[in-house]
This record gives C-alpha cells, sequence and structure tokens, in this order.
C-alpha cells in the first residue's frame, strides 16, 4: 500500500513541488514565500472540499498540486488577495468549466490568468528557479508516465521560432519555461495522452507562446496559450469524437 | 508499447532530459555572466544609482535616507534596476506624496511591482521612462519585487520602498 502511494505520479509531484519550495524559500530564507506557498496550497484545499463535498485522496492531491503551483508562481508579499482569488478560481474552474465530468483548463493556468486581470504583475515564477531539480526528478516522473514528448517540443519550437523572429536564445530557455513546460503543459486531464498528439501539443504551444511573448515580454504568454492549446484540444476530442460516432453508425 | 519501442522512448528520453539539462544551465549561466559584469557601471557611485548628491546629505530622523529631489513639489527619482537589486534601496519618501520614478535598466529588461499599492513599470534598457507613483499615506515598508523573469536570480531579486512619516510643517 505505502509502496503504491509512492509510486503514484501525483505523489511524486507533490515531492517535487515541495522540494522547489524548499529550494526557493532557502535561496534567501524569505519565509513570505513560505506563507504565500501554504496559503495557496489551504485556499485550494479548502475550495476543492467544499466543491467536492466527500474527500478523496485523488481529489486532495490535485488541489494540493494546484496550490503548490500557484503558490510557486505567486508574488511572496503579505497582500494575499491575488493568491486568494486565483485558488478560489482554479478549483471552481475544474468544477464549474466541464463537459462529460471533465474540466477542459488548466485549473492553476486558469486561475493566475483570470486573477491576473485583477492584479497587475503578480505572477514572478520564483519556484522554478531550481533548473536541475526540475529536469532530472519532474523529468523522470515524466518520462515514467510518458508524457515527455510535450515539453521536448514546446521548447524545440520555441528554439526555433525564437531563432526566426530573431528573439535571443536564453529568452527561449528560461526557467520560467522550463517549470511551465515540466508542471503545468503536462497535466494529463487537459493535455493528450497519444504521442504523436502530445507532440503537436507541445508544439503548438510553444508557437502560441513565442509569438505572445514575442508581443508581451511577459511569461503569462505561456499560461495564456496553454488555455488557449486547452481550448482547442477540447474543441478536437469533441469532433474526433462526433466523427467517431458517425463513423461508427455505419458498422 | 511493446518492449522494444519502450525501451526506445526511454533512451531518448534520457537523452532528451541530458541535452535539455546541458542547453538550459548553460544559457542561463549566459544570461548572468554577460549581463552583471557591465565595466561602465559603478555600483557605489550615488549619481549612477539616482542618488542625488544633495539628497544622500539629507538623513532622516529614523535613520533613513530620503531618495532623489524635490522638483515642483514632486521627488524625483532615478530608480534603478540590474541583475539582481534596485538601486536605490530602499527606496524612501514621505506618505502621501507624488513620486515621479524615472526608471532604467541597467542590463537587461526589468520591472518594477510594488503589489500593497498596486503600482508596476517596466524599465527598459535604452531609455529612461517616467512612472509615477503616489506613495501610500501609511507610513512603514513596502517591499518591491522585479516583475519580468530576469534570470536566475529572478526570484529573489527584491527592493523596499520605505515610506516615512510626513513632517510636520
Amino acid at each position: 500500500m505505502k509502496n503504491k502511494i509512492l509510486k503514484s505520479p501525483k505523489v511524486q509531484l507533490i515531492a517535487a513541488l515541495v522540494l522547489l519550495a524548499i529550494v526557493g524559500i532557502a535561496s534567501d530564507g524569505d519565509l513570505k514565500k513560505l506563507a504565500v506557498f501554504l496559503f495557496s496550497v489551504l485556499t485550494c484545499l479548502f475550495t476543492e472540499l467544499i466543491f467536492v463535498g466527500k474527500p478523496n485522496s485523488q481529489k486532495i492531491q490535485s488541489s494540493l498540486i494546484t496550490g503548490m503551483i500557484i503558490g510557486l508562481l505567486a508574488i511572496p508579499a503579505y497582500d494575499f488577495w491575488f493568491v486568494y482569488l486565483a485558488g478560489i478560481i482554479a478549483i471552481a474552474s475544474k468544477w464549474i468549466i466541464r463537459i462529460s465530468k471533465q474540466h477542459i483548463f488548466n485549473p492553476a493556468a486558469c486561475g493566475l490568468v483570470i486573477a491576473g486581470y485583477f492584479f497587475i504583475d503578480q505572477v514572478i515564477w520564483w519556484g522554478g528557479s531550481a533548473t536541475a531539480l526540475l529536469i532530472i526528478i519532474v523529468g523522470f516522473i515524466l518520462l515514467n508516465i510518458k508524457r515527455l514528448a510535450m515539453p521536448f517540443a514546446y521548447f524545440g519550437t520555441r528554439v526555433l521560432l525564437s531563432f526566426m523572429l530573431g528573439i535571443s536564445l536564453e529568452s527561449a530557455l528560461l526557467l520560467p519555461n522550463l517549470f511551465f513546460a515540466f508542471v503545468m503543459l503536462v497535466e494529463p486531464k487537459t493535455s493528450p495522452s497519444r504521442q504523436i498528439e502530445q507532440w503537436v501539443f507541445g508544439a503548438l504551444c510553444g508557437v502560441i507562446s513565442t509569438l505572445l511573448f514575442s508581443l508581451t515580454q511577459g511569461f503569462d504568454a505561456d499560461l495564456v496559450a496553454l488555455l488557449m492549446m486547452n481550448l482547442l484540444l477540447f474543441i478536437y476530442r469533441q469532433r474526433k469524437s462526433n466523427y467517431d460516432n458517425i463513423h461508427a453508425d455505419y458498422y | 508499447m511493446d518492449d522494444k519501442s519502450d525501451f526506445r522512448y526511454r533512451v531518448f528520453g534520457v537523452l532528451g532530459l541530458t541535452l535539455l539539462l546541458g542547453i538550459t544551465l548553460l544559457s542561463n549561466s549566459y544570461v548572468v555572466h554577460s549581463h552583471s559584469n557591465d565595466p561602465d557601471h559603478d555600483h557605489g557611485d550615488p549619481a549612477q544609482h539616482g542618488q542625488d548628491v544633495k539628497a544622500q546629505e539629507l538623513k532622516d530622523a529614523s535613520g533613513y535616507q530620503l531618495s532623489g529631489t524635490v522638483i515642483n513639489g514632486r521627488r524625483v527619482v532615478d530608480y534603478d534596476a540590474f541583475q539582481y537589486y534596485f538601486s536605490p534601496d530602499p527606496l524612501v519618501v514621505y506618505a502621501g506624496e507624488e513620486v515621479e520614478l524615472k526608471v532604467k535598466s541597467g542590463d537587461i529588461e526589468h520591472g518594477v511591482v510594488i503589489p500593497e499599492i498596486d503600482f508596476s513599470a517596466k524599465m527598459p534598457v535604452d531609455e529612461r521612462v517616467s512612472a509615477i507613483l503616489t506613495a501610500p499615506t501609511k507610513p512603514g515598508e513596502y517591499p518591491v519585487f522585479c516583475s519580468i523573469y530576469c534570470g536566475s536570480g529572478h526570484g529573489d531579486m527584491k527592493g523596499m520602498l520605505v515610506v516615512l512619516p510626513k513632517p510636520s510643517k
């Protein structure tokens, strides 16, 4: 049982995110980072419990991950309103914007982008500064669950497009992109599982985010690109399901 | 996936991760080293850091040094950003005062955000641009952050806005 829990990719990701938080907090000993991280986790957890009613471990793990992501990205200030709003919107979006019992948008990205309209420049990605930790630990989790194609396609496209658009190569491979690609882009419910679809999904997200980045210079471009891709994937899945149903009728 | 393609997937996955790790470490160390040692920039020179020499002599009773100078009733401060700090730091103003920050980045583009007073401005590299902020009426310390990702130390790049009580006339 204990082994089974430890082998769960969600539990492994939670452990990796906690490690990232520890590294981020230890880098300058700023306790505001710890405060914003814990506040975000608690907000998401309680909001999830309100929606789910009866707690179950899968839902709790998901809300912990969403809360941790928001906490690792939000500005570590003692004004918690942004984190509070982002957390509530993130979890609510999972329960409200859903079709066939499946949510459409990445919850953390949804919460951060919508809350970002009310509070300016609140996403500073402080938690994604441990490059090696991200690539090695989260990379191996993704390797095991066969979801590495998305970050690879995303980075490949970013490098290629940055080169074509004259954006410096360093801008294509900065640490927020890394955190985004390894932690947010690959969320199983809102991204494809087939390898070929993963390559297309990652590459298109790279195209949109690079174009948005070249216009805005902001890393919120990644989050907006992800939401656009989530929507495109949903439309694609709906059409594919309709197509499959129509063709099934012939047999 | 059969065993053969699973093995192939894992080999390519590990190779890809190794390559990405190498490239990312290289490109990020390049970002830090290529911009942080500007030979023309003297960190100890107050004129370069927007602290008027006269203002330097102004010492408040609290021990803080007021930033910039007052021109036509408005405090004007040259406010600079570098990897990974702001200058002057702390930025010291009086409560309720209107402050014109003339912002500029000394290496790569930064942004300044003070969440508790809802102030945000981009800090371009090539030119000094003005951004107006109204200091809070409540004296105290307000954290300042960089809003544009600027390298591996971005998360730790912090400054402070110190708001002093308005002096009695």
